[in-house]
């Protein structure tokens, strides 16, 4: 069932959401509008499916890792299966959102976008693991990743008024990138490179959130 | 400790030979009891037929073990008899007061020690006296006092199974079902729980434990083993 | 309320209140979401439809303020429910083992839904009156009321029928579906299509639109569908709730003598 939401709900994002999504910015004052709303929806759509189920595998899985690592393994290493596992579902889901937005509205910068939606989930993949090694509970866990998601949407470039300024969300550089390709434009290496940056930093993070949960307590 | 009665040339209910017949009454009697597992979706559907006929009989006054492999179905058969689980096919009669101490402690994290006592003392219909009674001897018995106010997150493994066990014995149950009861148990407060099951065991309680370490087996009054889903007696 | 259901309910709410980041995010969640949309929302003028027939004219920020009210309670609301569902199926099978009656367990734990539900409502009401004034107010918070219950209750069956991601993956997909596109009057013409009535927000929300900007009240069939619904999950989830935690034998376990039988 899983499996079957991480597809269908990509796909009804960059469907469905997107259609939307216009004139909700539009009502924010935001500038987002035709191709820009299908690209940014299947980068939203990436994002809480990864965060959501980053949270769930750190949470989920802490005694299974630490016995784990103390068997042998070390904790390197579970946090670098881990983290493999959780980029390998990351890759999955932002794969579907991509196809579905390439299919729904054909895309000028298709490798500027694939890698953008890619982004979204890995940035989320860092803040989901982030939340499950201090959270335990898992429905807390689940609406920190929902607040933390809104305040990203909300906060995202030409979602509002004053977006471009004010945006801070984690996901601002690759948003800015998948909003360009969305609406036909490059990005330069500049903005590469900054989405590069918040993807490694994101990464790092869910590596050492991973390590943290597998280290032994003792 | 009572001589291992072990039946001789006993049906597959594992009833006692006469030498060795047991004085109390039946507690359980369990018949036939069959339990397949559906797991999966098409195409990837299986079925697992883990119990083929499992029949025993309980006594009061016995300490009774149900051993088997890994996956044998020991825990399965003993959730079908606590209530746990339906079964397939088959019956079981046994009394409406029965205490369960299962293999992994379902207990409630935020909640404390005393407020575990104090759920389960309503369940079983104790009044404020015979909760007391019964919690400060348990308390006292499996030595965990000093975390009565203390909630179960902030427990060590060995002091939940405590717990666990505690409940399950709170209202002196006619029949015991003891699934692994001492995972995490030091080497002391397992002799203890030893110590404990054959004092009730003396005092008429009927005792069916899940167990896997052979050592123990000279601990128990008899013994069913779970071979290919059916009960055998060795 | 008898003494079991009474401490089981105690108790209940007891481990609600020791998970101080849970009550933390049931009020911030509603309070940043809401006051988010209104603050960044333009006043644009916006006609609608509200029950009754009547066209309305009112802005972009002010439909904005009274639809996020039900979209983020439908959110909590219904990841709560997912989450005590999946607690019941864990711990409270072994206390109808013990005596209790699954009814019992059941009530209790609707009860803390219910009040998880009922806070989301009163932050997310308390919110909104900060910046908008509903025209009625009853069924405003009528409305809300019947988001959180609706929402919270369909949660709980989600919980009780798929693993937590799943459940909470189609949280997120019913509820922006639902409230967040479809029955939502700041997308499209202003009024949900003819079949949006088959969706379990259409009552509640063409409720909470007609208090916000009508005095009068003609959404009584809103109101009744809304109840239907309630009434239908409220019964459903229970008999679930008490199928899952319920022992598989013919007679309680206060009984003298009980038989197990077939499942």
């Amino acid at each position: 069932m899983t499996m079957v939401m991480l597809v269908a709900i990509p796909v009804f994002f960059v469907l469905v959401f997107a259609s939307v999504l216009g004139e909700f910015a539009k009502a924010l004052g935001g500038t987002l509008a035709g191709g820009a709303t299908s690209a940014i929806s299947a980068g939203w759509a990436a994002a809480f499916l990864c965060g959501a189920l980053a949270f769930f595998q750190v949470s989920s899985s802490r005694g299974a890792d630490r016995r784990l690592a103390a068997a042998g393994l070390g904790a390197v290493r579970v946090a670098i299966a881990r983290i493999s596992a959780a980029v390998a579902l990351g890759i999955t889901v932002s794969a579907v959102a991509f196809v579905t937005l390439w299919l729904r509205s054909g895309i000028a910068h298709p490798a500027h976008a694939a890698a953008a939606i890619l982004a979204f989930g890995l940035i989320y993949i860092g803040i989901g693991t982030l939340i499950g090694s201090f959270v335990s509970g898992a429905l807390e866990g689940s609406l920190l990743v929902v607040l933390v998601f809104s305040i990203d949407v909300f906060s995202g470039p030409a979602m509002t008024s004053s977006g471009g300024v004010l945006s801070f969300g984690p996901t601002r550089d690759a948003a800015k990138m998948l909003i360009a390709a969305g609406s036909g434009q490059a990005s330069n290496a500049g903005e590469w490179f900054a989405v590069a940056a918040t993807v490694f930093v994101a990464l790092a993070v869910s590596l050492a959130a991973f390590w943290r949960s597998a280290k032994s307590s003792a | 400790m009572s001589a291992a009665a072990t039946a001789t040339g006993a049906g597959a209910d594992g009833s006692r030979a006469a030498a060795n017949a047991p004085s109390g009454r039946i507690v359980l009697q369990a018949a036939d009891v069959r339990k397949t597992f559906h797991r999966g979706i098409w195409p990837r559907r299986r079925s697992v037929e883990v119990l083929k006929g499992a029949s025993l009989t309980i006594y009061s006054g016995e300490l009774v073990g149900l051993v088997g492999e890994n996956g044998s179905g020991k825990s399965t058969l003993m959730q079908i008899l606590v209530g746990l689980l339906g079964s397939d096919a088959g019956t079981a009669e046994r009394p409406g007061r029965v205490g369960y101490c299962p293999q992994q402690p379902m207990l409630w994290d935020k909640l404390t020690v005393n407020e575990h006592f104090e759920l389960f003392a309503r369940a079983y219909g104790l009044d404020d006296e015979a909760r007391e009674r019964a919690v400060s001897s348990l308390l006292d018995e499996l030595q965990f006092e000093r975390y009565r106010g203390y909630r179960v997150e902030e427990l060590s493994g060995g002091t939940r199974q405590k717990l666990n066990l505690a409940l399950a014995l709170m209202h002196d149950p006619e029949l015991l079902f003891l699934d692994e009861p001492y995972s995490g148990f030091d080497w002391e407060t397992y002799l203890r729980f030893w110590e404990m099951s054959e004092r009730r065991r003396d005092a008429g309680m009927g005792i069916l434990i899940v167990s896997h370490l052979l050592a123990e087996r000279e601990r128990l009054d008899r013994v069913y083993t779970l071979v290919d889903g059916k009960t055998v007696v060795p | 309320m008898p003494a079991r259901a009474r401490v089981a309910t105690v108790m209940g709410f007891r481990e609600q209140m020791r998970r101080p980041l849970l009550l933390i995010l049931i009020v911030i969640i509603p309070a940043y979401v809401i006051t988010r949309s209104i603050a960044t929302t333009l006043a644009t003028p916006r006609q609608i439809a509200i029950p009754g027939g009547l066209q309305i004219t009112t802005t972009m920020k002010e439909l904005h303020g009274a639809v996020m009210a039900g979209t983020a309670i439908a959110f909590v609301a219904g990841l709560c429910g997912v989450f005590v569902m999946q607690s019941a199926l864990a711990g409270d099978r072994r206390l109808v083992l013990a005596g209790f009656r699954a009814g019992e367990a059941v009530s209790a734990r609707l009860a803390v839904l219910a009040a998880d539900a009922a806070l989301v409502v009163a932050v997310s009401l308390a919110v909104t009156a900060l910046y908008f004034q509903p025209a009625s107010w009853l069924p405003f918070a009528g409305a809300t009321i019947m988001i959180g219950l609706i929402y919270g209750l369909l949660g709980a069956l989600f919980g009780a029928v798929l693993d937590k991601l799943s459940a909470t993956y189609l949280m997120l997909f019913v509820v922006m579906t639902d409230l967040g596109i479809v029955q939502d009057p700041m997308f499209g013409t202003g009024t949900p299509a003819q079949w949006a009535v088959a969706l379990p927000g259409y009552g509640p929300v063409r409720v909470m639109v007609e208090g916000a900007f009508s005095s009068k009240f003609d959404a009584g069939g809103e109101l009744l569908l809304s109840l239907a619904w309630v009434a239908a999950l409220a019964i459903g989830v229970y008999v679930l709730l008490r199928r899952a935690v319920g022992v598989h034998s013919e007679v309680s376990p206060r009984h003298p003598q009980t038989r197990i039988g077939r499942a």
